[in-house]
C-alpha cells in the first residue's frame, strides 16, 4: 500500500495514500506499525486524510497498533478523518478509544503538551 | 492320474492287488474303476489312461491361470509374445509424430548448436528442392526426412553420435517440462571436440531436473553427478538467505563435518564465493590465484584445496546462489569445454529452484483456498437451521458468505415467552475468526438463560472473549435484543454494530436502534447502555451487518442506510422472506454485480397481529 512515513520530534507520522483501508491492504499497515514498534518508535500519528472508506479489517489494523503502542507506553493517534470514516468510528464507538485530531499538526501538538 | 489308470491295473495284473478293484472299483465304487473311470469304458487301456491324464493336466493348467494373477514382468512378457503375432504395433509408430514438429522447430534446434546464420542457410538449401503443402508447412511425409537432414547437419558439427542423442531427446522433450531445460542445454556452444561424456552429463542433469523429485533430491543427484564425473573432492550448493544475509550451504557432497561448521559465506568480495555471487560470474582458480582474498586463502590452506570452481546459480539472469566444486589433488583442470558445462549445470540448478518455488506458490494458494472453505463451513454451521415459531409474527433471515469470508452470525434464543435475537460480525477472514465466533455462540447459547438483560449478556461476553480476541487481534460487533411478543416490548444493547431499523407502519417512519457501548475485544470491561423500544402491529424490524450497506457500485457509491430504508419501505407490505429477497435484488441492481465483497446478513421480524 502507498504510504509516507516521516519522523518529527520523536513522533512518526504515517500518511496513508490509499482511498480504501480494507482487507486487501490493512495487513501492510499492520506490519509497518509492528516494525516501527520493534525499532522502539511508539508515538505514532496515522493520517487518514486520503482514506474514504475503512472496513473492519482496517479498524483491526489500527486497533492492533493502538494496543501495541499503549503496551509500550506510547500512543497511536489519528488525524484528518473524512466524514464516512469518522462515522465508522462513531458506529463502533472506537472514537472513544482513539484520540482523533482534525490535522497532523493538532495531533503533533498534543504529543508535545503531554 | 497316470499312476491310478496305468500302474494300479498293472499291479492287479501282476497279482499284487485284488482283481476286484478292476471289476467293481475300490471300496465297491463302480465309477472309480481304474480302467473305466467315470464309466468311461469304451476306450482301450492306453487311450483311457492318456485321456484322463491329459484331461487333468490341461484342466488344472487352465484353472490355475484363471484363478491367479500373473506378476507384472510375466504379464509384460506375455504381452510381448501376444503382440508379436498381431499387427498392433503399427498405430503406435504413428502416434509418435502425432504433434508433428514444424520447420521452425528444426531451425531453432540447429540454431542452438551451429548458429542462426548457418541454420538458416542449411534449411534454405534443404527446402530449395522440396514440396511445401498449401498451408506453408511441411507435408508429414517430409518430417522424417527433415529430421534426418537436421541430424546430418548437426553431426557435421558435433559428431554423429551426439547429433543422434540431441535429435531424439529434443523431439521427446517438446511440450514437456524438459523443453525449458533443453533451451539451457542448447545454449552450450558445442564443438566437434565435445565429448560424448560431457553431453551425457548434461542430459543426465536435464533428466534429474525434470524428474519431479523434491528439490533436495534433485540437488543431491546433480552434485553426485558432478562429483562422480569430474572426480571433485567437494561439491556444494549455497543459496542466498535473505534473513541472515548469507550464502547458506544447502546441499553438498564429499564435505566433512569440519568444513560444514564454517561453510556459510557472507555476501562480499572477501571470498571468491561472495564475489561470484555479487558479480554474477564464474570464478575458477588454483590455490595460488587468490592472494588478494586472505579469507579465501585461509580456507584453501586449511582444507588443502588445490583448485576450485564457482558458478552463480541464476533465475532469469539474477543470481540466487553459487555452485562450488573443489579439488584437493588436481590443479588447473578447467578447460573451456568444462566451463561451459559447469555454467550450464548451475543454470539447471536455477531452473530446478524456480520450478520448486512455483510449485510451492501453487500449493500455498490452494491451502489458502482450503482454509477459506473450512472457515466458511464453520461459519455457516453456526447459523440456525430453521426460523423460530412466534405466533402472530413472521421471521426470516439470510446470510450470503462472500468469496473472502467474513464471519457474520445471527441467532434466536427462546427465553420462556420472550425471544432473544442476536446479530454479529467478527473482523478477520480466517479460521481463527470463525472459531472465535463459534466460541461466542457457544457462550451465548449456554448462558443466555441466566442473563437478566441484553446489557448483562454483552458485558459478560466481552469479559469472556476479551483475552482470546485480543490475542488474535480481532474484534466482534454485536447487537443483542430481547423481544416480548405479547407486549411488543424490545430491550437491547449494542457493541458497536450497525443500527437495526424499525419501520413504523402507522406513519411510515424509521427508528434506528443504537445504544452506548464498544465493540467486543478492545478493553476488558465495557459498560453498555440498555435501551428500549416497541414493535407494534404492522411494524418491521430489520437487523443487518455492514455487508449490505457497504455494497459499492462502479462509481464507488455505497448502498448505504438510506437506500436500505427505501428498499425496506417499498417492500414492507410483503412477507419477511419477500422483503429480504427484494432488498437483495435492489442491492445487486445497485452495485451491478451478483457477488458482494463482504458477507451479507439480514434478519427481518414482522409483527402481523397483536391483540
Amino acid at each position: 500500500m502507498e504510504m509516507l512515513t516521516e519522523e518529527r520530534d520523536n513522533v512518526v507520522i504515517i500518511t496513508l495514500q490509499e482511498e480504501r483501508l480494507d482487507a486487501h491492504n490493512s495487513g501492510e499497515l499492520k506490519s509497518q506499525l509492528l516494525s516501527l514498534f520493534e525499532d522502539g518508535k511508539v508515538n505514532i500519528i496515522v493520517d487518514l486524510g486520503a482514506v474514504r472508506f475503512i472496513d473492519s479489517s482496517g479498524l483491526g489494523a489500527l486497533v492492533s497498533g493502538f494496543k501495541n503502542a499503549s503496551a509500550q507506553e506510547g500512543k497511536l493517534k489519528l488525524a484528518a478523518l473524512q466524514n464516512q470514516v469518522k462515522s465508522m468510528f462513531e458506529l463502533t464507538r472506537l472514537h472513544r478509544v482513539f484520540e482523533i485530531f482534525p490535522s497532523n499538526e493538532d495531533a503533533l501538538n498534543s504529543f508535545q503538551q503531554a | 492320474m497316470w499312476f491310478y489308470t496305468l500302474i494300479i491295473p498293472t499291479f492287479v495284473q501282476a497279482g499284487w492287488l485284488s482283481q476286484q478293484i478292476l471289476t467293481s472299483g475300490p471300496f465297491d465304487i463302480t465309477w472309480l474303476r481304474p480302467t473305466a473311470l467315470f464309466y468311461l469304458d469304451n476306450l482301450g487301456f492306453w487311450s483311457h489312461a492318456l485321456f484322463w491324464t491329459m484331461f487333468c493336466n490341461i484342466g488344472s493348467l487352465l484353472a490355475v491361470s484363471i484363478l491367479t494373477r500373473p506378476a507384472a514382468d510375466e504379464a509384460a512378457q506375455a504381452l510381448r509374445f501376444v503382440q508379436v503375432s498381431t499387427w498392433q504395433s503399427t498405430p503406435r509408430q504413428r502416434t509418435r509424430i502425432s504433434k508433428a514438429p514444424t520447420i521452425m522447430e528444426f531451425v531453432d534446434l540447429m540454431t542452438k548448436f551451429i548458429g542462426e546464420k548457418q541454420a538458416n542457410a542449411a534449411i534454405a538449401s534443404y527446402l530449395g528442392n522440396r514440396e511445401i503443402d498449401e498451408k506453408g508447412s511441411l507435408s508429414e511425409y517430409e518430417v522424417p526426412n527433415l529430421k534426418l537432414f537436421t541430424e546430418k547437419t548437426l553431426a557435421a558439427s558435433v559428431g554423429a553420435a551426439a547429433a543422434r542423442i540431441i535429435i531424439e531427446n529434443y523431439l521427446n522433450a517438446r511440450g514437456s517440462k524438459m523443453e525449458d531445460v533443453f533451451n539451457i542445454f542448447g545454449s552450450v556452444s558445442l564443438s566437434r571436440k565435445t565429448s560424448r561424456e560431457q553431453l551425457g552429463v548434461l542430459y543426465e542433469a536435464a533428466h534429474i531436473v525434470s524428474s519431479g523429485d523434491d528439490l533436495d533430491t534433485i540437488f543431491d543427484k546433480i552434485l553426485e553427478l558432478l562429483y562422480q564425473q569430474f572426480r571433485f573432492d567437494l561439491c556444494a550448493i549455497r543459496i542466498y538467505d535473505e534473513e541472515s544475509n548469507l550464502l547458506k550451504l544447502r546441499n553438498y557432497r564429499g564435505i566433512d563435518s569440519d568444513f560444514l561448521a564454517h561453510a556459510d559465506r557472507e555476501v562480499n568480495e572477501d571470498t571468491c564465493i561472495g564475489t561470484s555471487y555479487l558479480y554474477n560470474k564464474v570464478i575458477l582458480a588454483n590455490d595460488d590465484d587468490c592472494r588478494d582474498k586472505p579469507l579465501s586463502q585461509d580456507i584453501i590452506r586449511s582444507e588443502g584445496i588445490k583448485s576450485f570452481a564457482h558458478a552463480p546459480i541464476t533465475i532469469e539472469g539474477q543470481p540466487i546462489g553459487v555452485l562450488s566444486s573443489y579439488s584437493r589433488y588436481a590443479k588447473g583442470i578447467y578447460t573451456d569445454e568444462f566451463i561451459e558445462l559447469y555454467k550450464n549445470l548451475a543454470a539447471q540448478i536455477g531452473i530446478a529452484w524456480r520450478n520448486d518455488q512455483q510449485t510451492r506458490q501453487l500449493i500455498a494458494a490452494s491451502e489458502h483456498e482450503k482454509e477459506l472453505r473450512i472457515a466458511e463451513s464453520i461459519q455457516l454451521g453456526l447459523l440456525p437451521d430453521k426460523m423460530p415459531e412466534l405466533p402472530g409474527h413472521d421471521i426470516a433471515a439470510i446470510c450470503v458468505p462472500a468469496k473472502q469470508v467474513g464471519g457474520d452470525y445471527y441467532d434466536f434464543i427462546h427465553q420462556g415467552d420472550d425471544l432473544d435475537m442476536v446479530i454479529a460480525d467478527v473482523s478477520g477472514h480466517n479460521i481463527g475468526a470463525a472459531l472465535l465466533m463459534a466460541e461466542a455462540r457457544t457462550f451465548i447459547l449456554a448462558r443466555a438463560h441466566e442473563m437478566d438483560s441484553s446489557v448483562d449478556m454483552l458485558e459478560v461476553l466481552n469479559r469472556f472473549l476479551y483475552s482470546d480476541l485480543s490475542k488474535a487481534e480481532l474484534f466482534i460487533t454485536m447487537f443483542y435484543l430481547r423481544y416480548c411478543p405479547q407486549s411488543g416490548a424490545i430491550s437491547y444493547a449494542n457493541a458497536g454494530h450497525n443500527h437495526p431499523i424499525i419501520m413504523r407502519q402507522a406513519n411510515s417512519t424509521f427508528e434506528e436502534l443504537d445504544a452506548e457501548g464498544l465493540i467486543l475485544g478492545i478493553v476488558p470491561d465495557i459498560s453498555f447502555e440498555q435501551r428500549h423500544s416497541q414493535l407494534s402491529h404492522g411494524d418491521v424490524l430489520l437487523m443487518y451487518t455492514d455487508g449490505i450497506v457497504e455494497a459499492e457500485n462502479n462509481q464507488h457509491d455505497m448502498f448505504g442506510i438510506d437506500r436500505l430504508k427505501a428498499a425496506l419501505a417499498s417492500n414492507a407490505h410483503l412477507s419477511s422472506q419477500e422483503i429480504i429477497d427484494n432488498i437483495m435484488i435492489t442491492a445487486r441492481m445497485f452495485q451491478g454485480r451478483r457477488h458482494f465483497n463482504d458477507d451479507v446478513t439480514m434478519v427481518v421480524c414482522k409483527c402481523n397481529q397483536r391483540d
